[in-house]
């Protein structure tokens, strides 16, 4: 589950039109999602509450071996934040965890492009003065926790310098371990690329990213296929002034939909030149209720590798589709209208621009008498070569949104996550879902110590697996034990 | 006291193998720290000493105190010895860092996965040359090395390291030296010492000769069978040493000497030893002061008032005008040199009080006694020689119980002598004279037995 605060905090992104796609921090967050999720350690409880439309606070209890807890303020003079804000009972599952990412292709919002769109779209309209406003308010967000009874504070600034860069400072005191450090972020998003300057005081770390957006204008011709995809290039570059410990790294990822299916689908491939690790996944969202990733590592020096499997499985109300979507209104995900927070509708409503309606084509055909014989057969005869395309474009786009609408309308009550790693010889566990206004997650990790278990794959291997060690325990064996175990209560109002 | 040097333990290859278990397990002891970047544990591959090491004893002692059994220098010398060690460690040092930095500030790097080289280092050729100081006390063996000349190769199979991990070696030779082989050293020692490791280590039969040879070395009490090879005098000393100990006579087996051991202090001599003690009332007693009952007291009444009393001086030796006040600073000044034996410069105290010759003696008294009150404000127990009744109980007690002196813990106001003193000299010489006191700071705290700290004096 994600907690109350980053909730809070995506809220922010969403209400200043801050993309976090764009980052390279978050170009594998996909498949990080869907492998290496957070499992609770503990028993754990977290109150939020939105005291006023501006200031949040949190309360967080645990216990591990004994109670502790920490206090967590927010305040943002964001407008609109509490549009975005849901508390538990409303919030809809799949906006409260970390799944899988859907992208929207990045477009270039610049003032000549713009100028060729159509004027009656106004929600792109809306959104690209909100993008590139003169009447551009600087917005900003603090936040500040504190731990007890160990008394380390955390706290972050946030602040929107103009509508393309942000400035971003985090910082930790810690009393016991005589431990600060701060962090400072700079960030320039101009769509087509995102820059970001980072130092931290942690090893006088020094770091520049970058992350550039291919295929950023939908086409130079209007006769090209609907564009769904997405090619992004990224880099960092990191030294450790005190140690003179350097790092780099570079990723691609390709984001595309099946043109079958209209479901989407991520590929990243990364390498780190300095110490040759190259690791590439493969998550797709192969249904409206089940999600699945690959990651195959591989070390160019040592020969090492690693394979990795993910999977998420849903769990829709059924019978109850139909009488919540008419009656209960507010269980609905956040809509259109109101949040661009699925862009991809405005995505491919511009898409949609570029492309020659069939109907209005036919449409135009009897209203344009004046045009010349030879010419209008010309037309005809073109509108007749391309249809099939066209006809064939409109279906994908088509599926694709219908897939999208289907995902987004539907009510989720639970989810199971599976992740397991070969080389780790590790299974994590996790569900998450609510019950009665609560979101609960509960899982475990466990860790195969004895033994070469078979290649864990497939998912009913899995459960041979768990049986097998079970019946292991029972003999006094024990080659499986959970080296975590947790379940995290969060309640919002 | 005899040992031996064994030199057949480095004949064969079985010391490297012991050495090279001994440098495992101390290079991986789960008591220190383990360092973020090492992966895995130390492994040390191959110890090679071709020469046996050269032992010279440059100094043997065979000290007084209660727990040490010697103290001793030697020089060790080793020649051409090689070592080879092996580890894995972790070469994504932004990944250590990562760990150590709380997630909430740390930036997310991509691909930032851990990287460990195994690493190799040998030396190769070493020289050892050095000068140490060997205590050995009951519960181990402590050695400090003093003068240590080392050399050696060093060959690392990450070429990139070699020269900063050979520079960072050398300066960190010293802390190995002072810190580590002592401790080594001593662990180890202990082991033999208290028989535990006999227990705890188990040396297999490979490597038996050198089992036989630790056990012998354990045995630092003697066994029958080391009779046959000790020296028939010195067996003979020794014998008569342990007989001299164990008689219950409450004479001194050698009448003329405080012990028989040197440095040692036996019970039967105490008295002996007490009366040569500088204090005052012991002097009093080592003199030939005719006391017609001190022949009637024993020697544990001696004993008594010496930790009791608080460096007195009874009256009838001021009575009888044994002592001069030279004598009696002679002693003090002594004594105040035995308790503040740690600064030589601190000078006593002396509290003088000067009397003007025209007074008579009964008014010197009084102004005596005023001085004193006004100067330091003490209490004083003015127990004139008419006020104190001697009791009849008190006939078998030492004599200088019946003091008249004024006692208070710091302050030794003796106005009896000055009295006798005065009154003597008032009417020979005619001179203005001194009271005088010493501030003896807590002389019994202070005191120092010679059994604790350094030998007792003979003088």
């Amino acid at each position: 589950m994600l907690p109350y605060m980053d909730q809070v905090l995506r809220a922010f992104y969403q209400s200043t039109h801050w993309s976090t796609q764009n980052s390279y921090e978050d170009i594998t967050a996909t498949s990080r999602t869907l492998l290496d999720f957070r499992i609770p350690s503990a028993i754990h409880l977290q109150i939020s509450n939105k005291s006023t439309p501006n200031t949040f606070n949190s309360l967080d209890f645990s216990t591990r071996s004994r109670i502790n807890g920490s206090l967590s303020y927010l305040y943002s003079d964001a407008q609109q934040l509490e549009k975005f804000m849901r508390n538990s009972t409303d919030i809809p599952l799949q906006d409260a965890t970390e799944t899988y990412r859907q992208l929207q292709p990045n477009l270039n919002f610049s003032v000549s492009s713009a100028n060729t769109l159509s004027s009656d779209n106004t929600t792109v309209d809306n959104d690209k003065k909100l993008l590139h406003d003169s009447k551009f308010v600087k917005k900003s967000l603090y936040y500040g926790r504190m731990y007890y009874p160990s008394s380390d504070l955390e706290a972050m600034i946030i602040k929107r310098l103009s509508p393309q860069t942000q400035f971003m400072l985090k910082g930790v005191s810690s009393f016991k371990e005589s431990l600060n450090v701060l962090t400072c972020y700079f960030q320039r998003d101009s769509h087509r690329n995102l820059q970001e300057w980072i130092f931290s005081t942690s090893d006088l770390l020094c770091g520049y990213r970058v992350l550039h957006n291919f295929l950023t204008t939908p086409s130079k011709f209007n006769t090209s296929l609907y564009n769904n995809s997405s090619l992004s290039l990224g880099a960092e570059f990191w030294l450790g002034l005190v140690s003179l410990s350097p790092g780099c790294s570079t990723t691609l990822r390709y984001y595309t939909h099946s043109t079958n299916t209209g479901r989407p689908l991520t590929l990243t491939l990364s390498w780190n030149p300095l110490f040759g690790h190259i690791s590439s996944t493969y998550s797709a969202k192969t249904g409206t209720n089940s999600t699945f990733c690959a990651k195959y590592d591989f070390n160019l020096y040592s020969i090492e590798s690693n394979l990795s499997f993910g999977c998420e499985f849903w769990q829709k109300k059924h019978h109850l589709l139909e009488t919540n979507k008419n009656n209960n209104d507010k269980l609905e995900p956040i809509s259109d209208e109101l949040v661009d927070i699925n862009p991809n509708s405005r995505a491919t409503k511009l898409l949609h621009e570029n492309v020659p309606d069939l109907n209005s084509a036919v449409n135009d055909i009897p209203s344009t008498l004046d045009i010349p014989v030879h010419k209008q057969k010309l037309l005809n005869d073109l509108t007749y070569a391309f249809s099939s395309s066209l006809r064939k474009i409109d279906e994908e786009r088509s599926t694709i949104e219908k897939f999208d609408n289907k995902i987004n309308s539907s009510i989720f009550t639970s989810v199971w996550k599976l992740s397991t790693s070969l080389r780790d010889k590790t299974l994590k566990l996790l569900w998450e879902g609510k019950w009665r206004g609560f979101l609960i997650s509960a899982g475990t990790e466990l860790v195969f110590t004895r033994g070469f278990q078979e290649s864990l794959s497939d998912d009913e291997k899995n459960d041979n697996a768990i049986s097998i060690s079970a019946t292991d325990t029972e003999n006094g064996n024990i080659p499986v034990f959970p080296a975590k175990f947790g379940i995290q209560f969060q309640y919002s109002t | 006291m005899s040992f031996r040097f064994n030199e057949a333990v480095f004949g064969d290859n079985s010391f490297n193998e012991r050495i090279r278990e001994k440098l495992s397990t101390a290079l991986n002891s789960p008591s220190k720290k383990k360092l973020d970047i090492l992966k895995s544990g130390i492994k040390v591959q191959k110890v090679d000493f071709p020469t046996i090491p050269q032992l010279e004893i440059l100094d043997l002692d065979i000290i007084t105190q209660p727990k040490s059994l010697a103290k001793g220098i030697c020089k060790i010398s080793c020649k051409d010895a090689m070592l080879r060690i092996q580890t894995v460690i972790e070469s994504n040092l932004l990944l250590i860092n990562e760990q150590d930095t709380p997630s909430f500030t740390m930036p997310q790097l991509i691909n930032n996965g851990s990287f460990t080289i195994p690493i190799t280092m040998t030396f190769s050729s070493i020289e050892l040359e050095a000068i140490t100081n060997i205590f050995v006390k009951n519960p181990g063996i402590g050695i400090s090395f003093n003068d240590v000349d080392l050399d050696f190769k060093f060959d690392c199979s990450v070429k990139i390291l070699q020269s900063t991990i050979e520079r960072r070696l050398k300066e960190s030779m010293h802390v190995v030296f002072k810190d580590v082989l002592p401790s080594l050293i001593f662990n180890t020692s202990q082991n033999w010492f208290t028989n535990r490791g006999e227990s705890t280590s188990t040396i297999p039969g490979k490597r038996e000769h050198h089992h036989q040879q630790t056990t012998m070395s354990r045995n630092v009490i003697l066994d029958g069978s080391d009779f046959q090879e000790l020296s028939p005098i010195n067996m003979l000393r020794l014998s008569s040493i342990v007989s001299s100990r164990s008689t219950l006579s409450l004479h001194s087996t050698v009448m003329n000497s405080l012990s028989a051991i040197p440095g040692c202090l036996e019970r039967q001599n105490l008295y002996r030893f007490i009366s040569r003690m500088p204090s005052l009332n012991n002097y009093y007693s080592s003199q030939s002061f005719p006391q017609p009952k001190s022949s009637t007291v024993s020697s544990k009444q001696l004993v008594k008032p010496f930790y009791c009393s608080h460096n007195l001086l009874p009256k009838t030796v001021l009575d009888s005008s044994q002592y001069d006040l030279a004598t009696i600073t002679k002693i003090q000044s002594r004594l105040f040199d035995r308790s503040n034996s740690n600064d030589d410069n601190a000078k006593p105290r002396r509290r003088k009080i000067k009397c003007k010759k025209t007074r008579t003696p009964s008014n010197l008294q009084s102004q005596g006694e005023q001085a004193v009150d006004d100067s330091t404000a003490i209490e004083t127990v003015t127990s004139t020689p008419v006020q104190t009744p001697i009791p009849e109980l008190e006939e078998q007690s030492p004599p200088y119980l019946k003091t008249t002196v004024s006692i208070r813990d710091k302050y030794v106001i003796p106005e009896k002598i000055s009295l006798n003193l005065d009154s003597k000299k008032d009417t020979s010489k005619k001179k203005p004279f001194y009271f005088i006191g010493l501030n003896s700071q807590e002389p019994s705290n202070n005191w120092k037995w010679g059994m604790e700290d350094s030998p007792p004096p003979y003088h």
